[in-house]
């Protein structure tokens, strides 16, 4: 039972084609995962990653909290159910199951067991002795799933396990697959493209398109809010009626204009589209209104209803319990080939309807979902990009919350009822300039409280702490650093500062480092650290031999008095392993008259059966041949005669084919059972001998241990100081590596943590590799020796203030703001360095995130 | 009417499958007749190439040869079934392993290794078979006729391809079920593929142990050109071979009949494998 | 020209666009592969200068014992916990070293000269040696020269190979610990058995390959370039550079009408391997066909007949054949009947009806075998092919033609062409029948065997180096089997390419 968690996966083929980008996933323990998405959308190359079977090209992935990147599979105990069951053709089922215990050198017993237990759980319990061959399609799947179980790995992967299967066994399998989760809370992650199966099996069921993640989220939450129009198409079916509109702010509703076809708008309330930006609502930008089937309804529509729409029927489909409408929003000319204002709507029957009537249908538009045309993402994102508010500035003063002076840095000095885009994080918690009264709270889980407030005369979307109540006061300070400006026309007056500055590093070891920079402090902080593993490990030596002697003395002392009786304790010994041996042999004995007796009993068994339609056979042919003669006698009109002697020819014709066919069906079905009884009896056989072996070691090893202890305990004590030396060894070599980040001329020691982070993901070619470090604003550290930076100006946001600098790095130009700390003048030369723990470390060719 | 196209139909088949078989026995008895005349020749006493049946049928062909101490037949026969046992073992082995690494593994030189052996199979072969003589005469084995043995087995990477062949069909998806089970590549070749290849195994061993027995050409070579060879130590062929060379003809019948006899008995025995492999490697080529 | 356009064309029209097309596409291959050398050239070059900028990168950046590693194989590996590879690596250059220093070199230095005393002068006393008792001193013998130093020189190829591998390897490692990712000793075996398993499966074959075939072909193509007349193996010979294919080619030198004995020669054996090829397939698939056909019964019984004969030693079969056509054999009585053979003389004096033998004896051999590979292709030809074509009205003979025909000769491709070339190789089928009668006459003292009409390149080669008594030319064997290689690279090529070309055939335009 793990969790796992998968950190800037990316899969690049050596061909630079990118099959999965960027993956980041948190799965938690006991979840059931789906990924779904069409084929060739990277959910399977994702799946071959976790297993092993295809090599990781940079990112992290942790099963447990151990990184496995580099793992084989078989060390990473998981366990994979394959899509063609993938069991090995000429091993019984009671092999296939236990090959993955027998290969890890599991005790006979301990296989048996768990092998009778699977087989239970899965109802294989009379195939165990069975060949896959001989078993239907949905046995071989339970097979590969008791395969999979029988391991009880930390995590169960599953790639497309039932495609394979027709529709109704499609459906068992998928409750059994279900049961068993919850029977063995283990980690599940399924693959399919079945978005059924998806929703009916997942917790969390993640999209994927094109090798990248569309959405993460609850099979209901996917349903009711996809983020885009590719999860809305892609889940659900039928698929989702999409149709060209264009939102119009008509002040107390907003219009939703069809732009392919003449139906009257629909009126939806300004509440519904809140967190959709303003550019929406001036009916200029297409937008793709989308709404299930189930959202719309033929019946009962009063006369003046609103949000009603004429439909032209094409053509039914009836499920049975319900009924589908397939029709138009317009006439539908030839056969409405790829019309764009198709629609289909769920009734409970045809409601005496007949392909080419004119309906009224009423769009229930609290269940609709708008994405903007071009980017296709949803214009009501559950939690907004940013608050987009009208804004002028006029000779220093600034109208948004009120009229207030305008923050000294902001670029901007004239701007007529322009816009200004407030992210959420520029809002944060603290008595800064402005308050707001909390109209409504959205939980959203992880990421927090999302409320509705009132500021002034303006609605802002905040985070706000746990528990607020509606109508309570939330006091928040404003970093306009992070706004843009827009004018009236949307023409960019100011774009956001970046909330992380880019520094450029390569790596570098010790050895480089102190020849160029001849700083001795760096080889005293190795022999700190040289020393700190030392200190670490003298103690546990000098316990380790203490305990040593102490046993070694007890052993010593046991051995003794064991010695007197030894002989006695010997001949036990014998005589227990002797009767195993007899019991053994005559097991085998037994074996072996079972085999003669099933060999004797099936051939008496065939004999009879083949002599029983042999009989059949020939009575049917002397029936016929005397009908036949019969008929000639007193039959005389020559018609039926030449038809009898027609019919007569036709079954000598056949009657060998059918005797052989029917021979030889039953000699294979009688082969078959020799065959299951045979195996049945070697299985059996083969279960009883290994057993008695193991208890003859086991034996021999007890009785090596309570007579020799002394020697066992030697060899034991000396493997492990052995092993504990290594480790030593191993962490002073980690001890002595010390590695820098060299920007332009400053070395900066890199964390351990990191590093480890850094080599893992580009191994030895890390000294070839340029760095991109990102600093957040206040990740700067003021320290000597370091680049050295100019102080240029003071920025000023409201509540937030910071420093301007420009330095040299490599040669070009860098400006970098930092927090402010204490006060700096204008010109003043500062040395900076950045908190590596605070920034992101990218690397730039492949732009790949390492830290 | 419809009776009538009925019959006609039929007859024409019921014709035409009669003429199928007279093609057939004429056709086969065209191939078995060089054995009869082979068996009869045996029994003839005067060896004369005019007739098919022997003036006088006569059992001391057989017996000379196993009696004579010139000619030690039965010490060739057990020369060359060692040799053919040995190089069938040694050679199946090796086969199997070369073509499962071909087939299976895939590592940087793969392909020029295939067609590198493409291109050595359009040399003609026997030129060098001066030159093994003295790489056996270099490592010191030329003395004994079992050094065919090395010489056999050493070529055995150039006959990969039928056994290539079969490993393709087998899936890949069972070498990804063992490496997630808990076992190696070697495991995979040894207790999955192995035990799935039965019909190709069968194949490989029947053509290297059939081999030996027709070489003359470079048996006789390696016996003539080394003193330390006896009549005794001869392989079968060789043997033959010099029966022919003193045109014992009579002898030289019964030598092959019993050659031939155990051989077809074993093709007769595995002909199904045999057809598979053959059928199967063709066609996958 | 669409493919609709080609389709409205009569047949013979289409037989002479498919015609133009392939001459069309000949010349564009031509074209490509000129304008493709440049980049070609440019490769090349990558992969050749790779291996030496790893090695000066490994000088430059590795530490003092990389740069051991430069003399001493493996000395990185065994003091940074890689003992195994670190030995393998050493153990090659100890045993090469002393390979070298004790045989090799001595071998290596009469190479030049290929020997300068004759054994057999060491019979007549001479004076460096001082002995008369006729004690055995072992000249120089030509023949063990090269043949040693050629295997010294493939061994000096492995050396250096792993000379490069052993400085790469140690480079990495440095790079490895440098960063702190150690190796562990008993990683080289789990790799062996895992990662690098096809090291451990290819080694034994590769050696196998390596001396018994490789290197008899090289010493091959070298003998091809000396005066070895090989009538004895213990005399001296000298290189003599491309003086035997003068010979060969010059038709007008020592070696008179040689010249056109080699192309009628080589003429037959393409003649031979073609109709050899064609006869044994049409008839092998006929057999299969009527084997295959649903209402035959005992279809095993036919099979097992015919699988019969390859059973039988070919040698032995092919021996017997051979009695019942010698001169007084009861086959050469029929002829005499039929007047094509008078009496008392081996049918295999007339050319037209050696030849005519030769082919149906070899139909014999082949046939069976053919029959086998044509049946278990018929019986994967998918059922529904002819169950559609039966209900198109097609007639028997226009399935065989439609469905049959194009199926067989698509799969069996590949098949025919290594059938073809080994016809051309087909050494027994000749020499135990005709071995080579009527020949040409050619006088042996010229040691050129006594080649004759039914003759191939190979059994000539044969004839040339090999058959006791006649006087032996070896070297220009050689030359001769280099030359069937030759011939049989250009015919698979242009074989291969044709099968390219069909495939391109497609896009008409």
């Amino acid at each position: 039972m793990a969790s796992l968690k998968l950190e800037h996966i990316y899969k690049v083929y050596p061909n630079g084609h990118k099959a999965v980008t960027d993956f980041n996933m948190n799965i938690k323990d006991g979840e059931f995962i789906v990924f779904v998405g069409p084929s060739g959308c990277g959910k399977s190359t994702t799946l071959r990653m976790i297993a092993g079977l295809e090599d990781i090209s940079s990112g992290e992935l942790y099963i447990g909290d151990t990184l496995v990147n580099d793992m084989q599979p078989k060390d990473r105990d998981i366990a994979m159910v394959f899509q063609n069951y993938a069991l090995y053709p000429h091993m019984t089922v009671y092999e296939n199951m236990a090959f993955g215990l027998t290969l890890r050198k599991v005790p006979r017993t301990i296989i048996h067991e768990k092998v009778m237990w699977a087989a239970e759980v899965l109802g294989l319990k009379e195939y165990l002795d069975r060949k896959p061959k001989a078993m239907s399609g949905g046995q071989r799947q339970r097979v590969s799933l008791g395969r999979a179980i029988l391991r009880n790995p930390k995590v169960m992967l599953l790639d497309e396990p039932l495609s394979n299967l027709d529709a109704k066994l499609r459906g068992q399998m998928r409750s059994m697959i279900s049961k068993l989760h919850q029977q063995l809370k283990t980690t599940f992650i399924y693959v399919t493209h079945d978005q059924v199966e998806a929703m009916t099996l997942g917790t969390r069921v993640v999209v994927m398109k094109l090798g990248r993640i569309q959405q993460v989220d609850s099979p209901q939450n996917l349903y009711d809010h996809p983020i885009n129009k590719f999860v809305a198409g892609f889940i659900g079916t039928p698929q989702m009626n999409f149709f060209n509109v264009r939102l119009k702010d008509a002040g107390d509703h907003v219009d939703v204009l069809w732009t392919d076809c003449e139906q009257p708008a629909l009126k939806i309330t300004h509440d519904s589209v809140l967190k959709a930006e303003r550019k929406y609502l001036k009916g200029d930008i297409d937008i793709t209104l989308g709404f299930r089937c189930e959202a719309v309804s033929a019946e009962d529509i009063k006369e003046n209803d609103d949000n009603v729409v004429d439909v032209t029927i094409s053509h039914f489909e009836e499920l049975g319990n319900e009924t589908l409408i397939y029709g138009d929003l317009k006439e539908i000319e030839g056969l409405g080939g790829e019309s764009k204002t198709a629609i289909i709507i769920k009734a409970p029957s045809k409601m005496g309807h007949v392909p080419g009537d004119v309906i009224k249908a009423k769009i229930d538009v609290s269940r609709i979902h708008l994405f903007d045309a071009k980017t296709e993402m949803t214009i009501i994102p559950p939690i907004p990009e940013a608050n987009v508010l009208p804004v002028s500035i006029e000779n220093e003063k600034m109208t948004l919350f009120g009229t207030v002076k305008k923050p000294a840095s902001i670029p901007v000095d004239f701007v007529k009822d322009g816009t200004i885009a407030l992210p959420l994080s520029a809002l944060s918690l603290g008595d800064g300039a402005i308050e707001g009264k909390v109209l409504l709270v959205e939980d959203h889980g992880e990421e927090g409280q999302l409320a509705l407030l009132q500021v002034e005369d303006k609605k802002i979307f905040a985070f706000v702490p746990e528990g607020t109540k509606v109508g309570a006061k939330v006091k928040y300070c404003v970093d306009y650093s992070k706004a843009t400006f827009k004018d009236a026309e949307g023409k960019l007056l100011a774009s956001p500062l970046p909330d992380r500055d880019n520094l450029t590093a390569t790596f570098v070891n010790l050895k480089t480092a102190h020849e160029v920079t001849q700083d001795d402090s760096f080889l005293k902080i190795q022999e700190e650290r040289i020393k700190a593993v030392e200190d670490k490990y003298a103690p546990i030596f000098e316990e380790f031999n203490k305990e040593k002697e102490e046993k070694l003395r007890e052993a010593g002392e046991k051995q003794n008095i064991a010695m007197e009786n030894l002989d006695a304790k010997e001949a036990e010994l014998d005589e227990k392993n002797n009767a195993l041996k007899a019991e053994l042999a005559k097991a085998k004995e037994e074996y072996k008259t079972q085999m003669v007796e099933i060999k004797a009993r099936h051939k008496a068994i065939e004999k009879e059966e083949i002599g029983k339609i042999e009989a059949m056979y020939k009575k049917m042919l002397q029936d016929e041949n005397d009908d036949f003669k019969r008929a000639m006698m007193n039959n005389k009109d020559p018609e039926s005669r030449r038809s009898r002697r027609m019919s007569h020819a036709v079954f000598k014709e056949s009657f060998p084919q059918m005797k052989a066919n029917d021979l030889e069906r039953k000699t294979n079905s009688l082969e078959f059972d020799k065959e299951t009884e045979i195996n049945g009896a070697k299985a059996r056989y083969s279960q009883k001998k290994n057993l008695l072996n193991e208890t003859i070691k086991e034996n021999k090893k007890a009785f090596m241990e309570e007579n020799y202890p002394h020697k066992l305990l030697e060899k034991e004590y000396a493997a492990k100081e052995k092993e504990l030396l290594k480790k030593k060894d191993d962490e002073l070599l980690h001890a002595k590596l010390i590695f820098f980040f060299k920007q332009d001329e400053h070395y900066q020691m890199i964390p351990d943590d990191i590093t480890t982070k850094i080599i893992q993901g580009l191994g030895n070619r890390v000294f070839t590799k340029i760095f991109r470090i990102e600093v957040p604003h206040d990740g700067f550290v003021e320290e000597e020796g370091a680049n050295e930076y100019q102080v240029v100006a003071n920025v000023n946001y409201g509540d937030v203030e910071m420093y301007k600098c420009n330095g040299v790095a490599y040669g070009e130009k860098v400006t970098v703001y930092i927090k402010k700390e204490r006060e700096m003048e204008i010109g003043e030369k500062i040395h900076l360095r950045a908190d590596l723990v605070k920034s992101q470390i990218y690397e730039d060719e492949l732009n790949i995130r390492l830290y | 009417m419809a009776e009538k196209n009925f019959a006609s139909k039929r007859f024409a088949e019921k014709s035409q499958r009669v003429l199928i078989y007279i093609i057939l026995t004429v056709v086969s008895v065209i191939w078995i007749f060089p054995f009869i005349y082979l068996i009869f020749q045996s029994f003839a006493e005067v060896a004369n190439p005019k007739s098919i049946f022997p003036e006088r049928w006569t059992f001391q062909n057989y017996l000379t040869l196993f009696s004579s101490t010139s000619k030690p037949f039965l010490s060739w026969w057990l020369n060359t079934f060692l040799i053919a046992l040995a190089t069938a073992v040694l050679q199946t082995i090796l086969v199997l392993m070369t073509a499962y690494s071909l087939s299976r593994l895939r590592f940087s030189g793969r392909k020029a290794l295939m067609k590198l052996i493409l291109v050595l199979g359009m040399f003609p072969g026997f030129l060098g078979m001066l030159v093994n003589y003295y790489i056996l005469q270099l490592l010191g084995l030329n003395t004994s006729i079992f050094s065919l043995i090395v010489v056999y087995v050493a070529s055995s990477a150039m006959s990969y391809y039928i056994a290539k062949g079969f490993f393709d069909t087998v899936s890949k998806s069972l070498d990804e079920a063992v490496m997630i089970d808990g076992g190696s590549k070697n495991t995979v070749f040894w207790r999955i593929i192995l035990p799935l290849s039965k019909p190709i195994i069968i194949y490989t061993v029947l053509v290297s142990f059939t081999a030996p027995w027709g070489d003359y050409m470079f048996g006789s070579f390696i016996a003539s050109s080394s003193s330390a060879i006896t009549p005794y130590n001869y392989t079968v062929a060789v043997g033959l071979s010099r029966i022919t060379e003193a045109s014992e003809y009579g002898l030289f019948c019964a030598g092959a009949v019993m050659v031939s006899i155990p051989i077809a008995a074993l093709f007769f025995w595995l002909q199904r494998y045999y057809v598979e492999g053959i059928a199967g490697g063709a066609v996958k080529g | 020209m669409t493919t609709i356009q080609y389709l409205s064309l009569t047949k013979p029209q289409r037989i002479l666009v498919n015609i133009g097309n392939f001459f069309k596409n000949f010349g564009k291959g031509f074209v490509n592969f000129f304008r493709g050398i440049p980049v070609k050239l440019l490769r090349l070059w990558n992969k050749v200068s790779a291996p030496f900028m790893t090695l000066i990168d490994a000088w430059k950046k590795g530490n003092w014992m990389v740069r051991v590693n430069f003399f001493v194989f493996g000395f990185y590996q065994l003091t940074h916990r890689e003992i195994a590879r670190g030995v393998l690596y050493l153990l090659y250059e100890i045993v090469f070293i002393w390979f070298l220093a004790s045989t090799g070199s001595a071998y290596l230095a009469k190479l030049g000269t290929l020997g300068t005393f004759s054994t057999s002068s060491m019979y007549l006393v001479d004076p460096t040696y001082g002995v008369a008792d006729g004690a055995f001193k072992g000249g120089d013998t030509s023949f063990t020269i090269l043949l040693y130093s050629l295997v010294t020189f493939f061994l000096m190829i492995v050396f250096v190979v792993l000379w490069f591998f052993s400085i790469r390897d140690a480079k990495s490692l440095h790079d490895n610990i440098a960063v702190g990712r150690l190796s562990k000793n008993s990683q080289f075996f789990k790799d062996l058995v895992d990662s690098k398993y096809h090291v451990l499966l290819m080694a034994v074959p590769l050696v196998g390959l390596v001396a018994f075939t490789i290197i008899p072909i090289v010493f091959m193509i070298i003998t091809g370039f000396t005066n070895y007349n090989g009538s004895s193996r213990s005399i001296l010979y000298d290189w003599v550079g491309f003086d035997n294919y003068r010979i060969l080619f010059s038709g007008f030198g020592s070696g008179g009408g040689i010249v056109s004995i080699f192309f009628k020669i080589l003429a037959w054996t393409l003649l031979w391997a073609l109709i050899a090829t064609f006869t044994n397939y049409f008839l092998g698939m006929v057999i299969a066909l009527l084997i295959n056909k649903k209402g035959i019964k005992l279809k095993k019984l036919w099979r097992t007949v015919l699988i019969f004969t390859i059973a039988v030693p070919q040698f032995v079969s092919l021996m017997l054949i051979n009695r019942m056509l010698s001169n007084t054999g009861f086959l050469t009585r029929i002829f005499e009947q039929f007047g094509w053979v008078a009496t008392n003389h081996s049918p295999f004096e007339y050319k037209t009806l050696a030849r005519v033998i030769i082919i149906i004896v070899n139909m014999w051999v082949g046939v069976p075998y053919t029959m086998l590979i044509c049946s278990g292709i018929l019986m994967n030809i998918p059922e529904d092919l002819y169950e559609s074509a039966r209900i198109d009205g097609a007639s028997p003979f226009k399935m065989y033609t439609a469905i049959t025909l194009p199926y067989m000769l698509f799969i069996t491709g590949p098949y025919l062409l290594s059938q073809f070339v080994g016809n051309i190789n087909n050494f027994n089928i000749i020499y135990l029948l005709s071995a080579g009668r009527p020949s040409f006459g050619l006088s042996s003292t010229l040691g050129y065997g006594d080649p004759g009409e039914t003759d191939l390149l190979i059994t000539w080669i044969y004839k040339m180096s090999m058959e006791s008594g006649a006087e032996k030319n070896y070297a220009m064997a050689c030359v001769l089997g280099v030359l069937v290689f030759l011939v049989i690279a250009v015919l698979s090529l242009i074989f291969y390419g044709r099968s390219n070309a069909v495939k391109n055939e497609e896009d008409f335009a």
